[in-house]
């Protein structure tokens, strides 16, 4: 085997212009891979991290509650209750779980006015949530630096934390006052609310959600403080969502819960269906992270199609590449091969010899690619480039441009295009291994 | 286009002009017997006063008009709509279908079952919305339909005031509990003598002021006797929330004639919209 590898070896180094062009080709297709999965992932990630901490828990348990046959509202009594099935049914994999009053409504500033999602929290409680939200940072005149509020605002009554997007556009800074109206289960209600703080965006998310205690929401809804609207689940493995959501379901089946249909799609996307429905009183609706951020995946989606659609145009660039250089080596080196015939060679060890020349030019480009990229990808991580452009900011979920790449999906990558570039040279080594020893002694160029 | 907007603007703002004048003569006779007026309701008559107000919005007839809002919005400027109303009191029916601007020419509202339905013509689609707000407007459903407050509301008398030169009964209402309203708490301004509100401010549950309506014009419409009816032709309203909104309500083309019950159905608006 090394004396294969020896000319292999060889071979590619005399052939240096061919070598290099076509180790450049493969090394660039395994960059341009590595780069656009580490998009999708960032986006990824920063989408998972925006709607579990900022928009919803890993599972989601709503209370829907129909006044009459065409009119619900989300209500969830005896949350208490539901809670301790919750706590029973996940034992172990329970991780935390918090209540959030939600209502939506029109929140007024000075010149504009935005519909959004007012979520009454308990920060303290809200673990997920307090790693995600970072009051924007300001330089002042003489150089020193100022956080825009303070997330424990919410300690105080009356206060409201808004992302930097929702600031932007209600023209308001903290301190400033501003109204919430909202159309409650009982009619109508308005409260006012001093800006405590300012955070920065976590993508789209950051567009429909804010934050204010417990007890304003509960006031605004007139509602006491045995009432909620959801309960957010925080599970240890967030990949179990799935199966946890089918056990959760049976929990609280048992304990005489009434459930709504089970539907992979986001609340938001099936409230006017179930309102639709012909019952009344309180359904329990069960969602995970997966089906709330559906509607968003389809940027991911987009992103690896796009990246799938141009990997497999570069692949038959390369493919055809490949196959015709050896082509043409073969061709050059008939009488190379007429003489390792001659001398003892089988056809199996030219095919061999053929083989192991693509798929080293193949592994080297592979890993240079491979290299490049994740250089290129930890590169642009640590210098921590803020995106400017806000509808970029939304589609992206990040503030800064989030490139994620893992040790596997490097490896995977330089397998995937080591192996192409080698199954690229099977027919034209194939035939090289074919051709009869005399004739290719007697082969002239 | 242009020349049907700045005609129904004109048609508007002449309106407002009359109305000023209309209201005096209206109640010039109010204004000359004001220091007979008794200072203090007690509640049989406050209550009698709002069950009134309530007979008085409802027709015993069916009503059909040609309503213009002109939408004054401080973030997306002036809008005008024109729409015709068709109400049917008894059946507790109401559709109303936009005519202008030719952007939402062809949509309407159906009130169907105390439920507000909005169709959209270019979707053909059928949603039900909230009564809060029509077509974006500060107007809400009772705005166009007629009054139930003395069944939601508890009333209780304020004070004899004056709305400018005017006497007027202050009367304040507070929703009956269970009972879901868009206000929880009313105040109106009654003129005494024909019981109509010329004023009217909602408050929400926390206590903010949400809306104020002055109902400025007024015109007397049917027969003599049960059938006659005070009609407010034209409404300010002011968004108290949101600074700066405002809806001039303008009513125009009234008639008391039998509708075909035909009217109040989504087939009918649906083929109009065609």
């Amino acid at each position: 085997m090394k004396l294969y590898l020896t000319i292999a070896f060889r071979n590619l180094i005399q052939a240096k212009r061919r070598t290099l062009l076509l180790g450049s080709a493969v090394a660039l297709v395994t960059f341009i891979h590595i780069g656009l999965q580490s998009i999708s992932n960032g986006y990824m990630e920063g989408l998972v991290r925006g709607a579990t901490a900022v928009a919803a828990g890993h599972i989601n348990v709503v209370g829907l509650f129909k006044h009459n046959i065409s009119r619900m509202s989300p209500l969830l009594n005896d949350s208490d209750k539901v809670k301790a099935v919750i706590a029973e049914s996940l034992g172990d994999d329970l991780d935390s779980m918090v209540d959030r009053n939600s209502i939506m409504g029109r929140m007024i500033g000075e010149n504009r006015s935005v519909y959004l999602f007012l979520q009454g929290i308990n920060l303290n409680a809200e673990k997920n949530l307090r790693g995600v939200l970072r009051p924007v940072s300001i330089t002042n005149a003489d150089g020193t630096k100022e956080n825009l509020g303070s997330l424990n605002t919410l300690d105080k009554p009356y206060h409201i934390i808004l992302f930097q997007t929702q600031a932007k556009k209600l023209g308001v800074g903290v301190g400033d006052v501003i109204s919430f109206r909202a159309k409650t289960a009982i009619g109508t209600n308005v409260t006012s609310l001093t800006v405590g703080a300012i955070v920065e965006d976590v993508g789209m998310v950051s567009q429909f959600f804010t934050f204010t205690s417990r007890p304003v929401v509960q006031e605004l809804m007139q509602i006491d403080e045995h009432v909620g609207t959801r309960v957010l689940v925080y599970l240890k493995d967030r990949e179990s969502a799935d199966a946890k959501l089918i056990k959760l379901r049976q929990a609280l089946e048992a304990a005489d819960f009434k459930l709504t249909d089970y539907q992979s799609a986001s609340l938001f996307r099936r409230w006017p269906n179930l309102e639709r429905q012909d019952w009344l009183g309180q359904r329990l609706d069960l969602t995970t992270w997966q089906d709330d951020i559906k509607e968003a995946e389809i940027v991911v989606d987009s992103i690896r199609g796009v990246s799938y659609v141009l990997l497999l145009i570069l692949s038959i660039i390369i493919i055809i590449g490949i196959m015709n250089t050896v082509w043409i080596s073969v061709r050059e080196r008939t009488n190379e091969i007429g003489c390792l015939r001659a001398i003892g060679m089988g056809s199996r060890g030219i095919l061999l010899l053929f083989m192991i020349e693509a798929m080293l030019l193949g592994l080297v480009g592979a890993v240079i690619g491979g290299l490049a990229g994740a250089l290129g990808v930890g590169l642009i991580s640590a210098l921590e480039i803020p995106i400017h452009n806000e509808a970029m900011r939304i589609i992206l979920f990040a503030n800064q441009v989030n490139l994620k790449i893992s040790l596997f999906e490097i490896v995977r990558a330089i397998f995937i295009f080591s192996t192409v570039t080698s199954l690229a040279a099977l027919l034209p080594s194939i035939k090289a291994a074919h051709i009869q020893p005399l004739q290719a002694i007697n082969h002239i160029e | 286009m242009i020349r049907q907007v700045l005609y129904i603007r004109k048609h508007i703002r002449n309106n407002i002009t009359l109305a000023r004048l209309l209201l005096m003569f209206l109640l010039f006779p109010v204004a000359v017997t004001a220091n007979t007026l008794p200072t203090s309701l007690n509640q049989t008559e406050v209550n009698t006063l709002v069950k009134k107000m309530d007979e008085l919005s409802r027709f015993e007839t069916d009503f059909n008009a040609e309503i213009f809002l002109q939408q004054k919005h401080r973030e997306k400027g002036d809008l005008l709509y024109k729409m015709a109303v068709f109400r049917q009191d008894q059946s507790n029916h109401l559709t109303m279908l936009f005519l202008k601007p030719k952007t939402d020419a062809g949509k309407g509202y159906l009130v169907l079952d105390k439920n507000l339905f909005l169709y959209t013509p270019n979707t053909g689609d059928w949603t039900r919305v909230s009564e809060d707000r029509i077509s974006g407007t500060d107007t809400n459903l009772a705005d166009f339909d007629d009054w139930n407050l003395s069944e939601e509301y508890s009333a209780e008398f304020v004070a004899l005031e004056k709305l400018g030169e005017f006497p007027v009964y202050h009367i304040a209402l507070t929703a009956r509990p269970g009972i879901q309203v868009k206000a929880q708490r009313i105040g109106l301004w009654i003129e005494p003598s024909k019981s109509f509100a010329l004023k009217v401010q909602e408050y929400a549950q926390s206590g903010r002021l949400l809306r104020t309506t002055y109902r400025t014009k007024w015109r007397k419409v049917g027969d003599e006797g049960e059938t006659q009816r005070f009609i407010p032709m034209e409404t300010r309203i002011y968004d108290e929330v949101e600074k700066g909104n405002q809806t001039i309500m303008v009513i125009d083309k009234i008639a008391l004639r039998q509708l075909s019950k035909e009217i109040f159905t989504k087939a009918w608006l649906e083929a109009k919209s065609r």
